[in-house]
């Protein structure tokens, strides 16, 4: 695949949150409003790429056996450090929404399931361009996400009051049920959407999931 | 596997090597952040004292007085001075265990005499309680805690003005010109003001709890405030 494919595939065919439906913790926690999604998403994105960058570097060293508590090492690493990063530069209102969830970026899986399935085979330009892909796909994922549901909750967007005359105590948007329910909705539309397109070019859809090719246990004990 | 044997002892020198490499980064980088993240949190901690503190000329933050209350949280009093004379104390709880889904910390400042303060902003008398950490669900348990600007799209490109000083919320104005007496504080609705929302009664007792354990603990404490730090 060429390297815009590798770039783009993450944003809308190869989705994390809408097609291969990882790091749903995050997804489903922090999009009580747009700006928590927008700076979850970033947060991840500069992760996923520092990390699918040390991983790719050191992808022929690192030993089979003990590759996931490395993986683990790595990203944790960058986690603490968006962590430190954003606690000295950040609004400290961002930080205070987004505090808890910061440090559950290691064990998200979009990071290191990209780094397994991915980063760990592939040069350090191509792992750059996917994590990139993938982070920013993650980002806009959860943009929508939250800002559908602060939309419908208080009809504001971004903090900023769209419709004055607007319920506030529609909650159900903003509760965790709320949360499935709409990320229900935006599965149901992405699906609909990748079936349609697949029937008009006369093929039957398969959605990509993990398979063979993303799967490295068959290969541990080589 | 047999052809192969596991090196283990390679194996755990490879770990090490990573983990050292990691630890060594993450200190740099904590040093390089560390100074400007207490500053950080040393200059939330003093905005939310200006706001809730009449003018003063002396350093609040110096003069300080720790007190357990009758809950066991630990209220922490800064003294604020003009002319050498008391002219109120700004009462800080930090992690009280009462909230919805965590604890709450805020800022109460106290008239000399331990009663919640009354501040008059924006042509409206505003108490001086400020929740500075909650995480409580938003929209229904932020709604007591936060004050925040409501702004409207219209606002954003009529370009309305910056209003400064503290902005009102009901929940939290009823507290001012309390004073904590014998009876706990309930919930209770008072004429135009209420300090309970329905549907989250558990945070509104949380704030109601410890604005008034933050009262309480100023009321029997007088006497030591009044000399000043400890």
């Amino acid at each position: 695949m060429s390297l815009a494919k590798e770039f783009s595939k993450g944003i809308w065919k190869e989705n994390p949150v809408l097609v291969l439906l990882l790091g749903m913790c995050p997804t489903l926690g922090v999009t009580s409003s747009a700006t928590n999604g927008l700076g979850m998403g970033v947060a991840t994105l500069f992760v996923l790429m520092c990390s699918n960058m040390v991983i790719s570097l050191m992808r022929n060293i690192v030993p089979k056996k003990i590759r996931i508590p490395v993986y683990i090492v790595v990203i944790a690493t960058f986690v603490t450090i968006v962590d430190m990063l954003m606690q000295a530069y950040a609004p400290a209102t961002l930080y205070n929404a987004l505090g808890l969830f910061i440090p559950l970026i290691v064990v998200n899986c979009i990071v290191l399931g990209r780094a397994e399935a991915f980063a760990s085979k592939n040069g350090i330009v191509k792992s750059l361009a996917d994590g990139l892909g993938m982070g920013l796909g993650f980002t806009l994922a959860l943009v929508a996400l939250g800002g559908t549901r602060e939309f419908l909750a208080g009809g504001t967007l971004f903090q900023i009051k769209m419709i004055p005359a607007w319920t506030t105590d529609f909650m159900l948007p903003t509760s965790a049920a709320g949360a499935f329910i709409i990320l229900g909705l935006f599965l149901a539309a992405k699906n609909a959407q990748a079936i349609r397109k697949a029937k008009r070019e006369g093929k039957a859809y398969t959605p990509p999931g993990l398979d063979c090719r993303s799967c490295n246990i068959c290969d541990m004990d080589k | 596997m047999s052809a192969q044997k596991i090196n283990i002892p390679m194996l755990g020198v490879f770990l090490g090597v990573v983990a050292a490499a990691a630890a060594g980064l993450l200190a740099g980088v904590q040093g390089l952040t560390a100074e400007r993240i207490e500053a950080n949190k040393k200059a939330a901690i003093s905005l939310a004292m200006n706001q809730v503190l009449p003018a003063y000329d002396n350093e609040p933050m110096t003069e300080t007085n720790t007190f357990a209350c009758a809950r066991g949280w630990k209220v922490t009093f800064y003294t604020a001075r003009k002319d050498g004379q008391i002219v109120g104390y700004a009462g800080k709880v930090d992690n009280t265990d009462d909230g919805f889904s965590g604890t709450v910390s805020l800022i109460v400042g106290l008239d000399a005499d331990g009663s919640v303060a009354s501040i008059a902003s924006n042509g409206m008398t505003n108490s001086a309680v400020i929740v500075t950490a909650q995480t409580e669900t938003p929209g229904l348990g932020t709604a007591i805690a936060e004050r925040k600007l409501q702004k409207t799209i219209t606002d954003l490109f009529g370009g309305s003005e910056e209003i400064p000083g503290l902005v009102g919320n009901k929940y939290l104005d009823w507290y001012a010109g309390k004073k904590a007496g014998e009876e706990r504080w309930a919930i209770v609705k008072d004429g135009e003001k209420v300090n309970g929302k329905t549907g989250a009664t558990i945070t509104s007792t949380a704030v109601c709890e410890a604005v008034y354990a933050v009262s309480k603990t100023a009321v029997e404490h007088l006497d030591e405030l009044s000399k000043g730090a400890e």
